[in-house]
């Protein structure tokens, strides 16, 4: 079984604590503060040009390398290849997820349902369920036909999943809070977008909402991520 | 999976309560979820109100049901328990973002409405975990849901199921927190 590294708790609270009183000063500035505009990277630079909702890396992030099990037909899925030159989405979540995971997927499956044809065809969304136990291809496949039934669901052993996340740069999923008769799992927070480039300059949180999601993919579609 | 022990908790939820709490006044985007016009009243009580209940349909065997109570009586009170015939179990839970990693936190000790305050359970934050319903729930269906409160006692509403377009989770444009 896959051990993340121990906690560096002191490291990471007072890394948390400056990141709140960072975001209070940041979302509290009255309009009397002094208005600087922060130095945008290449790539925020493109994000603010082209109105994009998603939050652009540092760096672009290759495509990651992992095959997991399609759920559909219990054939390998070979992620980098089967998705080469596709508008992709990827998201690690789970099925027994009853918050944020089905707002996800819901909105992106209310934008592409209102999108033009050619936009919907070049999207490809890959939904990994991270919860080994409970993740079955089967439920795996009810839950994403409950969206959308043109969203790819993998599954894997607690192995291929860890080795999958780690190639992909998200946390490993780990079991969060355990109660009687469940447990919740605490899973990576954002999808990331491939663009055709196969790379992923953009990363969307919780809360992305339908007409955002429908505009990043309109773009990203037809344009692509200027070179 | 990898089990983590709930260290980080209390710093995860105090960062959530000062983002949240940090500011008021000029938020927009789904922030203004928390600002826009109440609908009708689904029970009153001596001391509170509750509001704009739904549950999105779910899924799968798990579902979610969220609302709004307000403080009528300047006392506040605390949500302590939910029940329902649907579901064998329900849980308070509050999502919250950690860094890069989305989890999901139990809420010890009920969900507190302040006095002469507002509590929203809404997407993405707190809200009422169903589990193992015992039906499937199809929109259109009514869910009556008791409500056990620490002053109010128990309070029960009728609450609808709404398929997500029509919750007003995927309205609007841009991000939410």
């Amino acid at each position: 079984m896959h051990s993340p590294l121990p906690p560096a708790p002191f490291r990471t609270i007072l890394l948390g604590l400056l990141i709140a009183l960072g975001g209070l000063a940041l979302a509290c500035g009255g309009s009397d503060g002094e208005p600087t505009a922060p130095a945008l990277t290449a790539e925020e630079q493109v994000v603010a040009d082209l109105g994009l909702a998603g939050s652009a890396f540092p760096v672009a992030l290759a495509k990651p390398d992992f095959v997991l099990t399609n759920a559909a037909t219990g054939a390998p899925y070979d992620f980098r290849a089967e998705t080469a030159g596709q508008v992709t989405l990827l998201y690690f979540g789970y099925t027994n997820c009853p918050d944020v995971c089905p707002v996800h997927m819901a909105n992106i499956a209310a934008a592409l349902d209102q999108a033009p044809f050619e936009v919907r065809d070049a999207v490809r969304v890959v939904f990994v369920g991270v919860d080994a136990p409970r993740d079955s291809a089967e439920r795996v496949r009810d839950w994403l036909d409950f969206f959308d039934r043109d969203f790819i669901g993998l599954t894997g052993t607690e192995e291929e999943l860890a080795a999958a996340q780690t190639a992909a740069q998200v946390p490993v999923a780990f079991i969060d809070s355990e109660f009687d008769g469940g447990y919740t799992v605490a899973h990576a927070g954002w999808i990331f977008l491939y663009t055709r480039d196969n790379l992923a300059h953009l990363r969307y949180p919780s809360g992305i909402r339908q007409a955002a999601w429908a505009h990043d993919l309109e773009l990203l579609t037809t344009e692509g991520w200027p070179s | 999976m990898p089990r983590r022990s709930s260290l980080l908790v209390p710093l995860a939820l105090l960062i959530a309560a000062l983002v949240a709490s940090g500011c008021s006044g000029d938020d927009d985007g789904a922030a203004a979820d928390a600002t826009v016009a109440r609908g009708a009243v689904l029970a009153e009580t001596a001391n509170l109100a509750i509001y704009d209940a739904f549950i999105p349909v779910p899924a799968t065997d798990i579902g979610a049901l969220y609302f709004e109570m307000v403080d009528t009586d300047g006392g506040g009170d605390r949500l302590l328990g939910v029940t329902t015939t649907v579901a064998v179990m329900t849980h308070f839970h509050s999502t919250v973002i950690d860094g890069d990693t989305s989890r999901m936190l139990p809420v010890a000790g009920g969900i507190v409405l302040p006095p002469d305050g507002a509590t929203k359970l809404a997407p993405g934050g707190l809200h009422v975990m169903l589990m193992n319903l015992v039906t499937p729930l199809t929109a259109g269906d009514t869910v009556q849901v008791t409500l056990q409160f620490e002053r109010a006692g128990a309070v029960t509403i009728e609450v609808p199921v709404l398929r997500y377009e029509d919750t007003g989770i995927l309205g609007g444009s841009g991000a939410g927190s």
